[in-house]
C-alpha cells in the first residue's frame, strides 16, 4: 500500500495523540493513576528499573526464551507440515495425531510437560514452541498442498531428488504463506513466553509483570508491559525486513 | 511382430489408452498408435480436450497409461532421455533466469561453474544474457517462455516434449519464439514432440504433423511436411506449398473440431 504524505503523517500522529490524551487524563486525575500511571511516569519507571533493578536482564531472558522457542517450534513445524502436504501417506498418518493435540488448549499441557521434562527452562522452551509449531505446521501443510501442480511436474520431469523438491521447489513456493504464518507465530510465541514466565520462572518480563502486580506495584507492572510490547513490535517489524531478504523475487521492477 | 521395435530407433506408441477415474469417468485416449522417428520434429494437433496433453504427459512420465505401451528406442549415453518444455507458468518465479535455465543440470549434480556456463550459453542464444540475474517476474511473457526453452535445451535430453509452449503468447511474439526454437533445434539431433492447437504452428515447425480425433483421442492421420529447412516462420506462411499442405491437413482436422464442438454442445444441452 502506497501512502500519501498526509496519510503517513496521520498514521504517526494518531498514537502520539492517544498518548498525550492519556497523559493529560492522568495529570488531571480523570483516571486513577494507581491503576493507569501517566506515560511519562511509566517511562521514568522503565529508566529506574533499568538502573536500579535488572530490567535489562529480564528483557534479555525473555528475548532469549522467545527466540529459542521460535526456532524450536517453527523449523520442525515447517518441515513436518511440508512433508505432510507433499507426501500423501505422511499426511494420512500424522494428520489425526496432530489434529488431536492441536485441539487441546496448549497451556493445559503445561503440568504434563513439567512432569515429563522437569521444572526447568527446557519445559518453558517447549511450551513457548508449541504455538509457533502448530501454526507453521498447519500453514506449511496447507500451502504445500496448494502449490501449483506445474511446479511439481517440472521437478518430476527433471528427475529432481527429494532434497531439490523440498528446498528448490516447494519451500520457496510456499514462502509467502510461511511469512504470514510467521507473523501469527511471533504473536503466539510472545504470548507463550510471557505465560510461562507468569507461572514458573523467576526472571523475564512476564515474571516482572506478574510479580509487580501481585505486590500491587502497578507502575512496575506497566513498565514491564510496555517493554514487552516494544519487544513484540520489534520482532513483528523485523519480519518485513526478513520478507525482503528471503523473497527477492517478489520485488517489482520490470525490464523492457 | 515385425514392428515391435521402431525402425532405426525412435519412439513406438502402441494401443495407448488413458481413462481418468473421478466423479465421472473420462476416456482421454484410446488406442493411440504412433511411431516417432529419431531426430524428427513431430507436431501433434487436435481439437481442444482431445487428450493431446495427456499423451505428452504419459511420454514425460507424469501419467501412467491405462492400456498399451510406449517403447523408447533411443540411445542417450550420458544425457537424460527426455525433458519437457512446459507452458509459461512452469518457470520458477523464485529462481533467477540463470538458475531456472540451469535447473535440470543442478538436480543432475553438475558443478555450479559448468552448469552456469552451459545455461548461460543457451540464454545468450535466446537473447537473454543480459537478464541472467533477473527474476522471471521482471520479464515479458515471450522472454519467460525463452527461459523455459533454455531450461529444456540446457538439460540436453535426447527427446524434447513440448506442451503448447507458445499458446499464451501474442501472434508476433509467437513467431519470434518459433524462429528461436527452430534455430536452436536445427543445430541438434533431438527428437521433438510438439503439442499445439494451432495448425499453422504445427506446419511451420514440424517434419510431420499428426492429427488427433476428438475425445477419446486417437491418431487420425499423419502428414509429411516436406517444406525445406531452414525455415523462416514469417515468410513460410505465404509459401504456396505451405498453403497447399495446410488445406490438406485442415480437411482432416476440421471434421474433428466440428464433432468436438457438437459433443460439447450436446453435453451442455
Amino acid at each position: 500500500m502506497v501512502k500519501s504524505r498526509l496519510e503517513r503523517l496521520v498514521s504517526i500522529a494518531s498514537p502520539i495523540v492517544l498518548l498525550i490524551i492519556w497523559e493529560i487524563a492522568a495529570r488531571l486525575h480523570w483516571i486513577d493513576v494507581r491503576i493507569l500511571p501517566a506515560p511519562t511516569v511509566v517511562v521514568a519507571t522503565i529508566v529506574d528499573l533499568f538502573r536500579d533493578a535488572d530490567l535489562a536482564g529480564d528483557t534479555v531472558a525473555t528475548i532469549e526464551r522467545f527466540l529459542i522457542g521460535m526456532v524450536v517450534g517453527t523449523i520442525p513445524g515447517v518441515f513436518i507440515g511440508l512433508s505432510m502436504g507433499l507426501f500423501r501417506w505422511v499426511g494420512i498418518v500424522l494428520n489425526p495425531i496432530f489434529a488431536l493435540f492441536y485441539n487441546v488448549p496448549r497451556i493445559a499441557l503445561f503440568p504434563l510437560v513439567l512432569i515429563l521434562v522437569g521444572l526447568n527452562d527446557t519445559s518453558n522452551i517447549l511450551m513457548i514452541a508449541l504455538g509457533p509449531f502448530f501454526t507453521m505446521l498447519i500453514t506449511s501443510m496447507g500451502a504445500a498442498m496448494n502449490v501449483e501442480p506445474i511446479y511439481r511436474d517440472v521437478a518430476r520431469n527433471f528427475n529432481a531428488r527429494p532434497r531439490h523438491l523440498y528446498l528448490m521447489v516447494t519451500l520457496p513456493a510456499i514462502t509467502p504463506a510461511l511469512m504470514d504464518g510467521l507473523r501469527l507465530s511471533v504473536g503466539l510465541g510472545l504470548l507463550g513466553t510471557i505465560a510461562v514466565e507468569f507461572l514458573i520462572t523467576d526472571n523475564g518480563l512476564g515474571h516482572l509483570i506478574w510479580n509487580s502486580w501481585q505486590v500491587l506495584s502497578l507502575k512496575q507492572s506497566m513498565a514491564g508491559l510496555v517493554v514487552a510490547a516494544i519487544v513484540g513490535w520489534f520482532f513483528y517489524s523485523s519480519l518485513a525486513l526478513l520478507e525482503r531478504l528471503v523473497m527477492p523475487w517478489q520485488r517489482r521492477t520490470t525490464f523492457n | 511382430m515385425q514392428r515391435e521395435q521402431p525402425p532405426q530407433g525412435g519412439i513406438l506408441i502402441r494401443g495407448l489408452g488413458k481413462t481418468f477415474d473421478g466423479s465421472h469417468r473420462v476416456d482421454a485416449l484410446s488406442s493411440v498408435e504412433l511411431s516417432v522417428r529419431q531426430c524428427e520434429f513431430l507436431c501433434v494437433v487436435g481439437p481442444s480436450g482431445c487428450g493431446k496433453t495427456t499423451l505428452l504427459r504419459i511420454l514425460a512420465g507424469l501419467e501412467q497409461p491405462t492400456t498399451g505401451s510406449v517403447t523408447f528406442d533411443i540411445d542417450h549415453p550420458g544425457r537424460p532421455l527426455q525433458s519437457m518444455v512446459f507452458q509459461e507458468q512452469g518457470v520458477f518465479p523464485w529462481l533467477t533466469v540463470l538458475d531456472n535455465a540451469a535447473f535440470g543440470l543442478t538436480v543432475r549434480g553438475i558443478a555450479r561453474r559448468d552448469r552456469e556456463k552451459i545455461a548461460h550459453g543457451y540464454l545468450t542464444k535466446l537473447g537473454l544474457d543480459h537478464f541472467a540475474r533477473a527474476y522471471p517476474r521482471q520479464l515479458s511473457g515471450g522472454m519467460r517462455q525463452r527461459v523455459n526453452l533454455a531450461r529444456a535445451f540446457a538439460n540436453d535430453p535426447a527427446i524434447l516434449l513440448m506442451d503448447e509452449p507458445l499458446a499464451s503468447l501474442d501472434e508476433q511474439t509467437k513467431m519470434l519464439v518459433q524462429e528461436d526454437l527452430l534455430r536452436l533445434w536445427e543445430g541438434t539431433s533431438k527428437t521433438v514432440i510438439f503439442i499445439t492447437h494451432s495448425l499453422d504452428e504445427a506446419i511451420v515447425l514440424g517434419d510431420r504433423v499428426a492429427v488427433m480425433t476428438h475425445r477419446p483421442g486417437r491418431i487420425k492421420a499423419v502428414y509429411d511436411i516436406s517444406l525445406p529447412r531452414p525455415r523462416n516462420a514469417l515468410e513460410l506462411r505465404n509459401d504456396p506449398d505451405f498453403i497447399a499442405v495446410r488445406a490438406q491437413v485442415w480437411d482432416a482436422l476440421r471434421e474433428e473440431v466440428l464433432s468436438a464442438n457438437e459433443a460439447t454442445e450436446a453435453g451442455h444441452g
